[in-house]
């Protein structure tokens, strides 16, 4: 086109557009007179214009994110595999599949020497950080499961790439083909389908447990091995691409959802649950949907909710019927039909309600049918004995990965880049793997955190929160974003000769920037000297103006005797879990550390607080136990009058065993005076303030206690116990479920979540919490089974008056607190039992009788003299 | 990465906006760099539902390289326009990605008009539209830039005005005709378009 020409063309379909669309055709033919090719050129471009009034009025916006987001270098634009690279200390080797979870290959650890299947996550799967970390530990929490099904997981994290970090997992590789890949060869035989069906619902039934869900079971996700075993992949990692759960009456059609929400994809939508399409939260039961959709089609061969279109796939799981299973599977029994009918209902109520239920019903049908003895029923045998074998490694497994994972929800924030409020001083950790010089990396660890916890403008997480992170390739900025703070401080050490060369790094959390570093040589020799150089360089580079009380503060000294100071850091650390063996030992610890150095008040405080524990938690009557927390009380502060953790327990031992309220208060204000950062002189004022009923300041100030420990079970959990107290019943529901879904094998976490929905009058979820607390507890099965015919016959009051003739039978051989039976009593409505044992309960000083006036248990008390008679010797007002 | 510093921006727009081709391919790093980190972080920090503006994106990464209180806006003019060629390159190299990755076959499942979805154009049509858009520049340059600016930089009229030197009403008015222009270009493959 010439530029002439064109020019001709802009100037007239400008003058057109400026005309009534009625007077233009008029306006073309006078101006083209003549010219007809150039009046067809105005006029299509004059249609064109009639069609685009949306046209590209949106920006590529969200795209732009997406495509800025997700790759993770200009280069990698026209690279989009990483076959042949190496990437961290994996070698890529083959592109095994890719989909819309992401990429797999096959992978060289090179570290380790062995082949993994390396999983790459789409940009879009980790922009959520809270979910990432959720997924996160879920998957952990399943691999440590150790079942024989459920795929090993080896490595969880982040590879660094030129201009970002992409997620990852690694994962055993298994040499076998996905179910998918089996069923394309066509439909399985029932032996063969039952037991692959047996297999999954295993790893099911031991991933339920544990609270994990898997929400995509597909044949996708299912790999069966050569020898014929299954591993069930990618627990929880759906939950990466849902969008938010819709309220159950939700109108938000999944279409509409499935629409906006990338990555929905065909495939899946077939063997999703109707809750799941419909936008809802998943549960176990939504599993075991899935499964039948998967036994269903390995017998016939084919899906029993089909359609030309997703939406029509869809509306079939909503509502259709399933066919029933055709000729060619003419072994499937009336049984068989009835156990896949029974997955596949839509309400969940009408399906099984757990993992076992279905595996009882298969296992039945197994021997009914008369399973040939062939291998495959060998490997059932097999796979019925690691099932029976599983669950107590599990649990306590379990529990490892919970102690080292505690994760609180992630709120992601940005920090002005030198404005530094809260640390993490990670635990000190060698250079180069190797031997590790413990009593080094736990001193001056605990001194730093100890020495930085007591400046004003700085947060500093307690050693119980970090400690977990002691593993030599501990993530730093992982550890950072666990503990929502600002920066880390991340110190390596490493021995040169007879010096100890140290690299300090401080680490904004935010965006991994390195705000400070620098190296420190010491000899070896002296401790102390080591401690003090690292405070000084480390206070120079968190660059903080200090006054002269707090420069004092940071020089401060507890102990003359380094020996003594790991000890009490270590009772410290035991004190955490609150359980009597823990206590015991760290009451020796302490009393050890207080041999070498008698000065060392910071022992004797932590003692006095031991033995305080050792009643709360029920041992020993509080009255044996109250002279010795008082006489290591009083020598703390004799020694060191400025301790706040030393004013904090004689509070706690004035308000719980002198009831002497005025007084407790004084004492925790004193300690709050001394250290406003320490989540636990925070947490125990919260306490004395819900005991007092003051509900509207206990909740700010415990809150301030989490901002100041996000990890802590114990301040998560007394969350709950001050909304149960404040009568907010629904509200302490709420927090208990949010501490149990991270702690769920903690039975302390149910504690208030029992006793809101007993005030609730709903039996069947108080019995439920009962249940799941006794076997966090790690009840025998005796017992569980006890407590379950008792329910199942007399209901929650069977429940309790079986546990009450338990605590009693007990109570014969050793000192059990008098209030947990007073409320059983009061909850038989044996009211004269109740009384008798709340007066033993205030003759002992138990704890619990502080809580007189708000537990809500005793409200038909409260008119009875005999009770308000308690109540004001306890010095309370009734 | 390292930080580039402010004066060292300035100086390549400067240096750019005088004819120096050169600086623009060593501003590019930089620019991608910036909107690289902060798309990130919007990414992360937006909930469902959300989309991130292109414009305030920009905006800024133009801020934070600049790092002047004074803004100059004949900098800022350039940078928008190196932020939106970029753009336009990140995008059709993406779509371009994802139709690779489409052809790739059974075993990549790709989702990809999903994403594109969400901008109404598919990553099919980026492609085509890309192509019109060098077409209609070699008719036109004024026009192109102003779609560039527009449909990759996320700008608005008034930005784009601002940008290009021209008045609100001609931004409008070439606006239009450049939909049209390249809407008409689009259609002339489709056979059932008139």
């Amino acid at each position: 086109m010439k530029p002439e020409h064109w020019q001709q063309l802009d100037q007239l379909l400008e003058a057109a557009l400026e005309r009534p669309s009625a007077a233009r055709a008029a306006f073309l033919a006078e101006a083209c007179a003549g010219n007809e090719t150039l009046r067809q050129e105005v006029e299509s471009l004059l249609r064109a214009d009639a069609r685009a009034a949306s046209f590209i009025e949106t920006p590529a916006a969200a795209l732009a994110a997406e495509a800025l987001a997700q790759q993770p270098a200009w280069d990698a634009l026209t690279a989009p595999s990483w076959v042949g690279q190496r990437l961290g200390h994996y070698e890529m080797l083959a592109l095994l599949g890719a989909g819309g979870m992401g990429e797999v290959y096959l992978a060289q650890d090179v570290q380790l020497g062995r082949k993994v299947a390396l999983k790459l996550l789409p940009a879009r799967f980790t922009v959520e950080v809270e979910r990432v970390r959720r997924f996160e530990r879920e998957a952990r929490t399943v691999s440590a499961l150790n079942h024989p099904n459920i795929l090993t997981i080896y490595e969880i994290g982040t590879l660094a790439t030129e201009a970002g970090e992409t997620h990852f997992i690694a994962t055993e590789f298994i040499d076998g083909q996905t179910l998918r890949e089996r069923l394309h060869g066509g439909r399985l035989e029932l032996n063969e389908a039952l037991d692959l069906t047996l297999q999954i619902v295993g790893a099911l039934s031991v991933a339920h447990a544990a609270n994990i869900i898997h929400r995509d079971i597909k044949p996708e996700n299912v790999m069966v091995r050569r020898d014929g075993l299954v591993k069930v992949l990618d627990f929880g990692l759906a939950k990466l691409n849902e969008a938010p759960v819709l309220p159950a009456n939700s109108s938000v059609s999944t279409l509409e959802k499935l629409s906006t929400e990338p990555g929905a994809v065909m495939g899946t939508v077939a063997y999703m649950s109707p809750e799941q399409a419909r936008g809802q939260k998943a549960d176990a039961r939504s599993d075991l949907f899935s499964l039948g959709v998967l036994l269903f089609e390995m017998l016939a061969g084919q899906r029993p909710f089909a359609g030309a279109t997703t939406s029509d796939v869809i509306a079939a799981v909503l509502t259709a019927e399933p066919p029933p299973l055709r000729q060619p599977c003419a072994a499937a029994s009336a049984e068989l039909e009835q156990i896949i009918g029974k997955c596949l209902s839509k309400e969940r109520e009408a399906r099984y309600q757990s993992a076992e239920e279905l595996i009882v019903a298969l296992k039945a049908l197994q021997s009914g049918s008369q399973v040939e003895g062939t291998a495959t029923s060998r490997q059932l045998e097999t796979a019925k004995a690691r099932f029976a074998s599983w669950r107590w490694p599990a649990i306590a497994g379990l529990a490892a990965v919970l102690m080292a994972g505690l994760v609180w929800f992630l709120v992601w924030r940005r920090v002005p880049p030198d404005q530094i409020k809260s640390l993490a001083v990670l635990p000190l950790r060698p250079l180069q793997a190797g031997t590790r010089d413990e009593a080094l990396e736990l001193g001056t660890t605990s001194t730093l955190i100890t020495r930085l916890g007591s400046l004003r403008q700085l947060i500093v997480r307690p050693e119980s929160a970090v400690e977990k992170y002691a593993r030599a390739d501990q993530d730093p900025l992982a550890a950072g974003r666990e503990q929502k703070v600002d920066a880390v401080l991340d110190n390596r050490y490493q021995r040169v000769g007879d010096k100890l060369r140290f690299r300090l790094r401080l680490l904004r959390v935010a965006d991994g920037a390195t705000l400070w570093a620098d190296t420190l040589d010491q000899q070896t020799t002296d401790s102390f000297a080591i401690e003090d150089a690292l405070s000084a360089k480390v206070t120079g580079g968190l660059k903080l103006t200090l006054s002269e009380a707090e420069k004092e503060l940071l020089a401060k000294r507890y102990t003359k005797s380094a020996e003594a100071w790991q000890l009490y850091v270590r009772g410290r650390l035991l004190l955490h879990t609150r359980r009597i063996p823990d206590i015991e030992k760290a009451i020796t610890y302490f009393e050890q550390a207080i041999a070498l150095d008698p000065g060392f008040a910071l022992a004797y405080a932590k003692l006095g607080h031991a033995y305080a524990s050792l009643s709360w938690v029920g041992q020993a009557p509080p009255k044996e136990l109250a002279p010795k927390t008082k006489a290591a009380l009083d020598q703390a502060l004799k020694l060191d009058d400025q301790l706040a953790e030393a004013h904090a327990h004689l509070a706690e031992y004035k308000h719980y065993y002198e009831w002497d309220f005025a007084g407790a208060e004084l004492e925790h204000k004193c300690a709050l005076e001394l250290n406003p950062s320490s989540a636990d002189v925070r947490q125990a004022y919260a306490f004395y303030l819900t005991y007092m009923g003051r509900f509207e300041q206990a909740i700010p100030e415990i809150k301030k206690a989490e901002e100041l420990d996000p990890t802590s079970i114990w301040i998560s959990r007394n969350v709950a116990q001050t909304l149960y107290f404040a009568r907010r019943y629904d509200d302490a529901i709420e927090q208990s479920r949010r501490v149990i879904d991270l702690h769920p094998n903690s039975g302390p976490a149910y504690n208030w979540l029992i006793k809101a929905w007993e005030m609730k009058g709903d039996e069947q979820s108080a019995f439920a919490a009962y249940l799941k607390r006794a076997e966090a507890n790690r009840a025998s099965p005796d017992e569980l089974a006890g407590m379950k015919v008792a329910f199942a016959s007399g209901g929650l009051k069977g429940y309790r008056r079986w546990e009450l003739d338990r605590r009693l039978a007990r109570e014969k051989s050793r000192y059990v607190g008098h209030g947990d039976i007073a409320i059983f009593y009061a909850q038989l409505g044996e009211k004269e039992q109740a009384l008798a044992r709340l007066q033993r309960a205030v003759e002992d000083r138990t704890l619990y009788v502080v809580t007189l006036t708000i537990e809500p248990q005793w409200d038909s008390y409260r008119t009875d003299p005999r009770f308000v008679a308690l109540v004001r010797r306890v010095g309370l007002v009734p | 990465m390292t930080t580039p510093d402010s004066q060292e921006v300035s100086h390549l727009l400067a240096a750019w906006r005088a004819g120096d081709l050169t600086a623009l391919e060593r501003l590019t790093p930089l620019v991608y760099g910036e909107l690289h980190q902060l798309a990130h972080r919007y990414m992360r920090r937006e909930n469902d539902g959300h989309t991130l503006q292109t414009s305030a994106l920009v905006n800024e990464a133009f801020v934070r390289l600049i790092e002047q209180p004074q803004i100059n806006w004949q900098n800022r003019a350039h940078f928008f326009g190196v932020a939106a060629q970029m753009m336009r390159h990140i995008l059709l190299d993406y779509a371009r990605t994802r139709m690779r990755a489409k052809r790739g076959g059974g075993a990549l499942q790709v989702s990809l008009d999903e994403t594109a979805l969400v901008t109404g154009v598919r990553a099919a049509e980026l492609i085509a539209l890309d192509d019109a858009l060098n077409e209609l520049a070699t008719h036109d340059v004024r026009k192109s830039r102003l779609v560039e600016l527009r449909f990759f930089g996320g700008l608005s009229n008034e930005e784009v005005a601002e940008v290009l030197g021209m008045s609100l009403r001609s931004v409008e008015r070439e606006w239009r005709k450049a939909k049209a222009w390249l809407l008409h270009a689009l259609s002339k493959d489709e056979p059932h378009e008139a």
